[in-house]
């Protein structure tokens, strides 16, 4: 080969690894492409605009937990506060669906996992049926008491 | 003829040049735009008295240096003397010779301390370090700022930012599960209410994640403002073959989200509290027009999970007010 074409497999070569040929370049994700990891065309709506489409939190005229007197965009405080904030914790039963504070929650063992994690002595636990007495809200009130015996402390129920 | 083969090589060189530059410039081979959630420059600082800084190092001086330097702290203390650009923090019946040395690192950081005096109490925001030479702990100055409270301490289990002087204890956060249990992480009891937290799997997608809807917390904001916290489960969505490169995983999840749009190059970021971060930032324009930042950051946790942060604000938000929360829920969330 004449030495003044020597250059050209070297520049062939320089193109070919730069331009990454026969690398993988992307890859998709499987399953259902119609639903999208997040919608976020739906997600993203201020809240100013009032109740969205989203019915697994569609808005309930009782009060929800945690109350605050006001909700500010910071939740510390400026200065050292050094009492415990109480809090309330709403379920709500509706059949086979549970929400604690406004959220679904997959089953019993979960909700009862996320009270075990957060609740404190001296929080407040609401709990409402929709369907009076139903097997789930009968599992619930079973499994109440066994938060209680949680080493945080004693186990406060109220519920209309 | 060696004039002739000189001007070819040339010619040579520069299309070589040409063509090394086109896959880099396709490749968007620029510096990425500044992050919103900058860990370096919105720390998370463990409040601790100088006296237990100071008591744990006339204790122990090496267990003293192994448990402390390193970390970031706000060191409440007393000012016993200010030298320069360096300010000795004690505390009242201090016995010992020993104080904490806090040095400033550039004169804009001395100036701002210049008007306090001995006496003063103050909180020390900085990156502690042991000395070698003197009887003293060494903090790095990020900020200094005066305690105005007589009666405030600095509690255990509390942390501040120096940004509006937050404070917070994380006995007060709730606590939140993802992936069976295997990621866990902390949200102010303001982020729990019905208007603001989100479960997105079968609601608004099909990740393991929440969303939470900042402009929501107080109502003040007009323009949407959203954190989401999720569990990216490597096996669910991508097929045996594909899951190899987390680059190319952390890509298609974008696309999925936002469309099909070009993503620049990841800023990766070491943090100081020991997690490492990919960040990628992008743009997403609704329907109605709005034109939102979206923001990626991704820390990979095994070939299993990504934990994936994503904050998305409207470009004509003019501040972002709650951004010490957001960067308090990055700072606390833990992988098993």
């Amino acid at each position: 080969m004449k030495k003044d074409r020597r250059w050209i497999p070297i520049l062939i070569c320089c193109f070919l690894l730069l331009s990454g040929f026969g690398m993988k370049k992307s890859v998709q994700i499987q399953g259902n492409s119609n639903i999208p990891l997040i919608n976020l065309e739906e997600a993203i709506r201020p809240a100013s605009w009032g109740k969205d489409g989203n019915k697994e939190n569609e808005a309930s005229d009782e009060e929800s937990a945690p109350k605050e007197e006001e909700k500010d965009a910071s939740s510390g405080s400026k200065e050292q506060d050094t009492t415990e904030k109480k809090q309330t914790f709403l379920i709500e039963v509706a059949g086979k669906k549970i929400t604690l504070n406004g959220i679904e929650v997959k089953n019993v063992k979960e909700l009862k996992d996320a009270l075990i994690e957060n609740y404190k002595k001296g929080d407040t636990v609401k709990i409402f049926d929709q369907y009076a007495e139903s097997e789930t809200y009968k599992q619930v009130l079973e499994m109440l008491p066994e938060v209680a015996e949680d080493p945080k402390g004693d186990f406060d129920q109220k519920w209309w | 003829m060696v004039v002739r083969m000189k001007s070819r090589k040339r010619w040579c060189l520069l299309l070589l040049i040409v063509l090394c530059a086109v896959p880099l410039c396709g490749s968007g081979w620029f510096l990425p735009a500044k992050v919103v959630l900058d860990t370096d420059a919105k720390k998370v600082y463990m409040d601790i008295p100088a006296q237990k800084l100071i008591e744990a190092y006339d204790s122990d001086e090496n267990s003293a240096g192994k448990t402390y330097s390193g970390g970031c702290y706000a060191v409440w203390g007393k000012i016993d003397e200010i030298k320069k650009n360096t300010i000795f923090l004690t505390f009242d019946g201090n016995k010992s010779r020993t104080r904490v040395s806090c040095s400033a690192p550039s004169r804009a950081v001395a100036e701002s301390f210049s008007g306090l005096k001995s006496g003063d109490r103050v909180k020390v925001f900085g990156k502690v370090t042991k000395g070698i030479w003197n009887k003293n702990l060494n903090i790095g100055i990020d900020k200094v700022l005066e305690i105005k409270d007589p009666d405030a301490e600095a509690g255990e289990g509390s942390y501040s930012m120096t940004e509006g002087n937050y404070t917070f204890r994380k006995s007060d956060l709730y606590r939140k599960n993802l992936s069976d249990k295997s990621v866990t992480y902390y949200i102010p009891r303001s982020w729990t209410g019905k208007d603001v937290e989100y479960r997105i799997e079968g609601n608004l997608g099909t990740i393991d994640g929440y969303q939470y809807r900042l402009d929501g917390i107080s109502k003040k904001n007009p323009y949407a403002e959203s954190f989401f916290v999720c569990c990216v489960n490597i096996e669910e969505f991508f097929a045996k073959n594909d899951r190899g490169d987390m680059k190319l995983i952390e890509e298609a999840v974008i696309r999925d989200i936002l469309g099909d749009v070009k993503i620049y190059p990841a800023r990766t970021v070491n943090t100081y509290y020991g997690a490492k971060y990919k960040y990628y930032q992008d743009g997403f324009t609704q329907s109605t027009g709005d034109r939102y930042q979206t923001e990626f950051v991704f820390q990979e946790i095994d070939e299993k999970r990504i934990l994936m942060f994503l904050y998305v604000y409207n470009t004509r938000s003019k501040n972002n007010t709650n951004l010490n929360d957001v960067m308090s829920v990055m700072y606390f969330a833990e992988a098993k």
